[in-house]
């Protein structure tokens, strides 16, 4: 398999229609028959087996798989950083840098012999996923891209910094000059990956490995950074290696793809073949495990491994009794604010206050048994609303409702305004489902501790009931009952996921509120965790505030769907409504910045380094204010449909 | 920055006057004083004593008068600089722990590094050979250091010392250069008799601080920072030493808050075992002979030299560390 994908990419490499046209000179990598092995405890662990692949000079290859598959520890073997535990056991990895060298074989180059550490960072360069933690905090950005230079070029010290400021120009520093003194500490999130990506390339790298670059980014920070990377490969000309398991990235940027699956290459070949005429079954079903924005919207997601669930019989009575009242209002949000304040420290002189608005004037409504989607990019206020709703965070004015009862007999209880016994009582009815299924989880608790825990906490039945219904929980999420004895370690993240969420379901919430529930997932896991929670909404009458700044994952789940831009929301519509026809600007840039996992909807690149809708400044009226922004309001277009823009716009005038 | 060492200064007096009190309550806490022990001393030795003269002894070192009186007589003169008098030595405080001061910064020193010497090395080598041969067996030798007793491996080397190879290595110095003043012989005779004392009070510091190294760099070690150094090329020792090994020296920083008040005091018991003239035997006697002022002012030192031993370590990581220096705390 792996060895007719090689020599198809032969014949067929060269140039590919849409992309930048270089013409194909050499490869220069080649990855030959590579079989590597872990050892664990004495036993060798074989994790490549007999993988090869090409990168030819100057091209993008896209290396696509699952977590596990092998994908990352590749990446290393071909740099030379394997973890001490890991070794190759046979194969080459020939290195040619321009057509007419005699190839090198990486394979057999020790990790630390001089030749490889000038390599490293001189002529092959990696970039990764977390840029919170890839760079020191201890040493200043100029310092450590200076670093690179210095090692690999004979360079005056005097030139370093010209040098590195003009590099962090070049991967879009606003203030290339200000940064070089900077510590990562101070940088957000994409400025960190764009430094990271400086000292990548500052050596200007044949090759560039860049490790999953925008999973840990939000979509607009997303296509920013995608956009770079490309403009650096025509600046500089390098080839790169693109590690992902997102299709849509790979669609937008590859010129030849790589498939991965459980140590060996399960198919290759130009991005057209892959995406238009799959041949494996894993790829096949790869691409229908994610979700994407052009799927139909009651079109279901074919999960890789699909698992079955089924209700306790105990729950069954109040499913009935809550569906009865689909439709009615269950939450009642209304001018929902938070500010913080921050102590900034300003050098060695004392400190600055500063007050952020980080929810700003939120209103909403959730009906009983919907799924209310929230979606903004990272830092724009759902999670803080969220925290405000299940009152883990204080709200500094507005009200939170919750609406019980119909007709007659209806209660209304603020929850804003609960004492600390109220809240106790209260989370039994509103639960959440967190981001990230390793650290929710306490390692030094059985997972029947897990989810006795709050039974007990809300002295719900006897110690055996408890058990039993321990038990009931785990088949509701579909695992055994015989994995109540165990510690979250031994657990995928899906499966931990599953746990998280049999534990928020322990106390019979009506309302589940899920904190990104599947962006900390693989993709392969991330449709079977999205269908669960499908279902389980659907079997037992729950409601659901979901907030992701997944588009495509919002698209899949949710019935309605709240924008949200720094603070405030700026349109909020039923699912279709939205996505058919985006009224406000910022909803629209944000739909533009999502990469497809198919051909025919590529990223518009130069639109997205034109004009940045997200900055909010190139809004046109009556997306903007006038004033100070007291002249805003959500105008409704339709009646599921509202848009924030100047009070007393006519709904006609933003329909067309 | 300036204005938190202000603020810290600030905050340095309350807990200073609260650690006094505390002090002082405590060592007038067992009944009787001074003058009690001393007659009770002279009884036993077969002379009598007139209880006008216990009364006259009384009113002349001032135990007569109420104990917050005496507070107050106490700490007013500490802080002016005049620590009290000691009962026992019969001379000022000041000249008692004097005497003894340089030759116990400079044992103290001398383990100190010999600490540091020892452990950095192999801690560096355990972290970074992690469950090799070489780490199982620097950790075991570490760990019996760790596990035996101070005082024990002191007799145990006076026993050698003696018996293999005739010397006494009690004391810090010849019996002959005892109150003489500082020579090219008594600074030769002084380095003679540190060797032991110093390895035998280095042995559990040094085990104890392999440990530290070993775990704090493990830690780092995991990070990616330092594999995107290794991916830049930045060569192993270069890589190890400027990224986690700098970044686990926090612990090491924040240490010297404990490190300087145990300078003046600590290894009591291998002082008494070895019969060293340094201050820890001497605190040991004063709180025996309720020696009030001579107890309470070297106590007193000590919490004063731990308040200041942790601002310096504070300021020290703040220089040392940009994401304490820069992060202000935030409001929830």
């Amino acid at each position: 398999m792996a060895q007719t994908g090689v020599t198809e990419n032969k014949t067929n490499g060269g140039n590919q229609p849409g992309q930048v046209s270089r013409e194909y000179t050499h490869d220069i990598i080649r990855v030959d028959d590579l079989h590597l092995a872990i050892d664990l405890k004495g036993t060798d662990i074989e994790v490549i087996r007999g993988a090869s692949f090409r990168i030819p000079a100057g091209k993008t290859v896209a290396l696509v798989g699952e977590s596990g598959s092998g994908k990352s520890i590749m990446s290393q073997a071909i740099l030379g950083i394997l973890p001490n535990v890991a070794r190759i056991t046979s194969g080459n990895i020939w290195y040619r840098e321009n057509p007419g060298d005699q190839p090198l074989d990486l394979a057999k180059l020790k990790d630390d012999s001089a030749e490889r550490i000038a390599l490293r960072g001189g002529k092959i360069s990696i970039i990764f996923q977390e840029p919170m933690t890839s760079l020191s905090p201890l040493h200043t950005i100029g310092n450590q891209i200076g670093e690179a230079l210095m090692l690999h070029r004979d360079v005056d010290k005097a030139e370093v910094e010209p040098t590195v400021v003009q590099m962090l120009d070049l991967v879009g520093f606003p203030d290339p000059a200000a940064a070089w003194s900077m510590y990562p500490m101070e940088l957000s999130g994409g400025l960190r990956q764009r430094a990271m990506i400086a000292m990548a390339l500052i050596c200007h790298p044949a090759l560039l490995i860049a490790d999953e670059p925008t999973t840990a980014l939000d979509v607009s920070m997303q296509a920013k950074i995608l956009s770079l990377l490309r403009d650096l490969q025509d600046k500089l000309g390098m080839a790169v290696l693109l590690i992902t398991h997102d299709l849509g990235v790979v669609a937008n940027m590859a010129d030849e793809v790589v498939v991965m699956y459980h140590g060996q290459i399960m198919e290759a070949g130009p991005r057209e073949a892959i995406f238009n005429n799959p041949q494996h079954d894993y790829l096949k079903a790869l691409l229908n495990a994610v979700p994407d924005l052009s799927m139909g919207y009651d079109e279901k997601l074919q999960s890789l491994r699909d698992i079955d669930h089924e209700i306790p019989a105990s729950m069954v009575g109040e499913i009935k009794e809550r569906k009865t009242h689909a439709d009615e209002t269950l939450l009642r949000v209304r001018g929902l604010r938070k500010e913080f304040t921050t102590k900034k420290n300003t050098g060695w002189f004392g400190t600055s206050a500063n007050v952020v608005k980080a929810v700003d004037d939120v209103t909403f409504d959730v009906k009983r048994g919907e799924c209310f989607g929230l979606v903004g990019e990272s830092g724009c206020g759902k999670t803080t609303t969220l925290k405000m709703i299940v009152r883990a965070l204080s709200a500094t004015s507005g009200s939170v409702e919750w609406l019980e009862g119909d007709g007659g007999d209806q209660s209304v209880t603020n929850l804003l305004a609960l004492d600390n016994e109220g809240v106790k009582a209260f989370r039994r009815k509103i639960q959440m489902v967190f981001q990230d299924p390793f650290s929710s989880l306490s390692p030094r608790s059985t997972v029947l501790n897990i989810l006795k825990e709050p039974m007990e906490v809300h002295n719900m039945g006897s110690k055996k009931e408890q058990a039993e219904y321990a038990a009931e929980l785990m088949r509701l999420v579909g695992l055994q009952p015989t994995f109540l004895g165990r510690y979250p370690h031994s657990f995928s993240g899906g499966q931990r996921q599953r746990i998280g969420i049999a534990r928020a379901l322990a106390l019979r919430p009506e309302l589940l509120v899920c904190d990104e529930p599947v962006s900390a997932l693989d993709v392969s896991v991330q449709a079977q965790v999205l269908n669960l929670l499908k279902q389980l909404q659907d079997e037992l009458g729950l409601t659901y505030i979901f907030i992701s700044h997944n588009l495509a994952v919002v698209r899949y789940i949710a019935d309605r769907i709240g924008v949200m831009f720094k603070g405030q929301l700026v349109e909020m519509a039923t699912r279709e409504e939205l996505f058919e026809n985006p009224v406000h600007p910022y909803t629209q840039a944000l739909l533009d910045v999502v990469p497809h996992a198919d051909l025919d909807h590529p990223l518009d690149f130069d639109r997205i380094n034109r004009d940045m809708a997200s900055e909010g400044r190139n809004w046109k009226f009556p997306f903007t204010s006038q004033t100070d922004g007291s002249d805003m309001e959500m105008i409704s277009l339709t009646e599921n449909h509202q848009v924030r823009a100047v009070a007393g716009t006519d709904p006609a005038t933003l329909l067309k | 920055m300036i204005r938190y060492i202000i603020t810290r200064i600030g905050a340095m007096i309350p807990t200073l006057l609260l650690a006094s009190i505390v002090i002082f309550t405590i060592i007038q806490l067992p009944p009787g004083d001074y003058v009690e022990t001393y007659i009770g001393e002279l009884l036993a030795s077969g002379e009598s004593v007139d209880l006008e003269r216990a009364q006259y002894l009384r009113e002349e070192y001032g135990l007569d008068k109420p104990m917050i009186q005496r507070y107050l007589l106490w700490i007013s003169n500490f802080v002016m600089g005049d620590f009290g008098y000691s009962f026992e030595y019969q001379r000022p405080v000041s000249e008692v722990v004097g005497n003894r001061l340089w030759l116990t910064i400079m044992v103290s020193f001398a383990t100190i590094i010999l600490t540091w010497v020892i452990a950095f090395p192999i801690g560096i080598y355990s972290a970074t050979h992690q469950y090799s041969w070489g780490d199982y067996g620097l950790t075991f030798v570490g760990l019996l250091g760790l596990a035996t007793p101070n005082f024990l491996l002191a007799l145990v080397m006076m026993y050698f010392a003696q018996t293999i190879f005739g010397v006494s290595i009690g004391g810090l110095m010849d019996a002959e250069y005892i109150d003489q003043p500082m020579s090219w012989a008594k600074f030769q005779s002084i380095l003679e008799h540190l060797v032991v004392p110093t390895i035998v009070i280095g042995t559990a510091g040094t085990a104890a601080m392999i440990r530290r190294i070993r775990a704090n760099l493990l830690d780092e070690l995991q990070k990616q920072y330092v594999i995107t150094a290794r991916a830049k090329g930045v060569p192993p020792f270069k890589a190890l030493v400027k990224y986690p090994l700098r970044m686990s020296l926090n612990f090491f920083v924040a240490d010297i808050g404990s490190l300087l008040p145990s300078i003046i005091s600590g290894a009591e018991i291998v002082a008494i075992v070895l019969s060293l003239q340094t201050t820890g035997p001497l605190l040991i006697a004063a709180l025996q002979s309720q020696d009030m002022y001579l107890a309470g002012s070297f106590l007193m030192f000590l919490a004063t030299l731990t308040v200041i031993g942790v601002l310096v370590s504070d300021i020290a990581l703040g220089f040392l560390d940009p994401r304490i220096r820069l992060s202000g705390g935030a409001e929830k």
